[in-house]
């Protein structure tokens, strides 16, 4: 029973990051009706940003800067790049995401090589021990974050004029024109906020595994199923299907195990394979029965 | 109406020679038309005669191939939407374009989008009070709406944005005779208490002569009359193709 609590919640931890990516999936879905394939490895450029800033200052001031200057990046690369096939096929978007992918992953791998880099924990030292429970003080860390963003994501989408427009561009790009939203403006911004929150999702995986050019690839896969699995319109969903992915995982990979050889069927070299496979499988099951994902808007459309 | 003109002070809004296409469609051949502040103008009209299209026009969804278009004195072609919103013109659109997914209140805040936050209070209490359906629908979701209510909502909408220039793209269209006159109703009010200048478009001409002070009527991409209303109905042509 040990086992299977700890696991839990060695689960969510994980899953909070998963919860961030898909946030910033959400995000560029939000504004823009679009999926940015590529949004993995622009966040693994930005904290091999945050690595090199944080050569110089300490942890919290290059943590600001990164994502100030992912902002940046993700403004500019819509203004530049996404702008080009905005109003073609939804081909063409899926075509630049995997453009981005691939252009990003070789500026990190060209500048800062393919070895791993050791990134800070701003945390250190032991567990912290709930109820029996131990925690590990960055796992604890992450999750708080996870939170905090999907609340503050929540709000701003829900309570703030600009929030409300952003949405509005998305689902209707000159209907929000009519409406007075300078809808260039939001898809920037859609696409400043949603890289910002990558490069937080980044600088929180790199302590956990080690920074390298590909540090994302699995990570933005789940983030992406905690997103579809949330429902691509909700921030509180993204966390939540992150959290579920998350929890998925550890569990099949602790007791497929067991189960293999229960059922004599061969011993197993490596369960995290399988884990992968099931927790994907069990995401396409839900989405089987609920199409709109665990917390999108239902349609309840009057005939 | 040459381009050389400039409009009397009393002039809102000059269309002069706008001509406007979709690619290789051409939709406009030279519209010229005047509103004066403080009036209703009806655009009249069979389908695709390009009414919507002289609307979109002006409200900057559609840039013209030629002509000019001034509003408040000042040139505005190509200028986009949002900028003109902005400067107090707001298009009702066809077909509406209410946000279906949103809640009725978040429509009502996004027509908002423009003003302050401090003056939006009051402005959709008022909105509230003239639309009392709105406020008792107002977390419901806009899809869920009649027809009627949805009209209402995209007014209401519009005149959140505190409008100069309302341009109404068939208010009365799929309507019950009862809900069109309830509409009219609102456009009067629109007209007389906000004293909002009003570009009205309408293929049933009866009821946008009954509130209009000048119309026009359009016939594939021209203007080929135009007139006070009891000049229109006098017309014999005009009361064959467009009246009873
Ligand atoms: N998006 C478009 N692409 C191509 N042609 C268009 C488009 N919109 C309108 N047209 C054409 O332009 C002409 C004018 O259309 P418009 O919509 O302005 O007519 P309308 O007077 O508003 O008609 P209705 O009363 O049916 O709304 C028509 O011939 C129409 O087929
Ligand atoms: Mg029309």
């Amino acid at each position: 029973m040990d086992t299977f609590i700890e696991q839990v919640v060695s689960g969510v931890m994980t899953g909070s990051v998963y919860g961030i990516v898909a946030l910033a999936l959400v995000m560029i879905f939000q504004s823009t009706r679009m999926f940015n394939f590529g949004q993995g490895e622009i966040a693994t450029f930005t904290t091999f940003i945050a690595w090199s800033l944080m050569l110089h200052m300490p942890y919290a001031l290059g943590f600001v800067l990164a994502v100030v200057i992912a902002f940046g990046i993700g403004a500019v690369l819509e203004r530049g790049v996404i702008r080009l096939v905005e109003d073609k096929p939804a081909m063409s978007g899926v075509m630049v995401g995997l453009g981005l992918f691939i252009a990003f992953n070789s500026i990190s791998a060209s500048i800062y090589g393919p070895e791993p880099h050791h990134f800070e924990q701003p945390f250190t030292g032991g567990p912290i021990d709930i109820g029996g429970v131990t925690i590990g003080r960055h796992s604890a860390y992450l999750f708080g974050v996870a939170m905090l963003l999907s609340a503050l994501f929540y709000a701003f989408f829900r309570y703030t004029s600009v929030g409300l427009a952003l949405r509005a561009t998305a689902a209707d790009r000159t209907g929000a024109e009519l409406m007075g939203v300078p809808t260039g403006y939001m898809l920037m911004l859609g696409w400043g906020l949603a890289t910002a929150v990558g490069a937080v999702a980044g600088m929180l995986v790199a302590p956990m595994i080690v920074l390298t050019p590909n540090m994302m690839f699995f990570v933005l896969l789940f983030g992406f199923a905690a997103a579809v699995l949330g429902g691509l319109d909700s921030a509180p969903g993204a966390v939540v299907g992150g959290v579920i992915v998350g929890v998925t995982q550890n569990l099949v990979g602790v007791y497929v195990d067991d189960l293999v050889s229960a059922l004599h069927v061969g011993s197993i070299r490596d369960p995290n394979q399988y884990r992968d496979i099931v927790a994907m499988g069990l995401i396409i099951v839900v989405l089987a029965l609920r199409p709109r994902g665990l917390f999108g808007r239902a349609i309840v459309e009057r005939v | 109406m040459t381009a050389g003109v400039a409009a009397p002070a009393d002039t809102l809004l000059r269309l002069c020679d706008v001509h406007a296409s979709y690619g290789a469609v051409r939709a406009l051949h030279g519209v010229s038309l005047d509103v004066a502040r403080g009036t209703v103008v009806a655009l009249l009209g069979a389908n695709g005669a390009g009414k919507s299209t002289t609307l979109r026009v002006i409200s900057g969804m559609l840039a013209p191939a030629a002509g000019t278009v001034e509003y408040d004195g000042e040139r505005i072609g190509g200028r986009a939407p949002s900028n003109l919103v902005r400067q107090g013109l707001v298009h009702v659109p066809e077909g509406r374009r209410i946000f279906g997914e949103f809640s009725v209140e978040e429509n009502l805040r996004l027509g908002a989008f423009t003003q302050r936050r401090a003056d939006t209070k009051r402005a959709l209490a008022e909105v509230y009070e003239d639309f009392p359906i709105l406020h008792e629908r107002r977390r419901q979701r806009a899809a869920t709406l009649s027809g009627g209510e949805q009209q209402m909502l995209a007014i209401g909408r519009a005149l959140l944005a505190q409008p100069r220039l309302l341009l109404l793209d068939e208010p009365s269209l799929g309507l019950a005779p009862l809900v069109v006159r309830e509409i009219y109703d609102i456009i009067r009010m629109i007209s007389g208490q906000r004293g909002a200048t009003i570009l009205l478009v309408e293929q049933s001409a009866e009821m946008a002569l009954e509130v209009a002070h000048r119309a026009y009527v359009l016939e594939a991409g021209r203007i080929v009359v135009s007139g006070t209303p009891a000049e229109l109905r006098g017309n014999e042509s005009v009361r064959r193709s467009y009246l009873g």
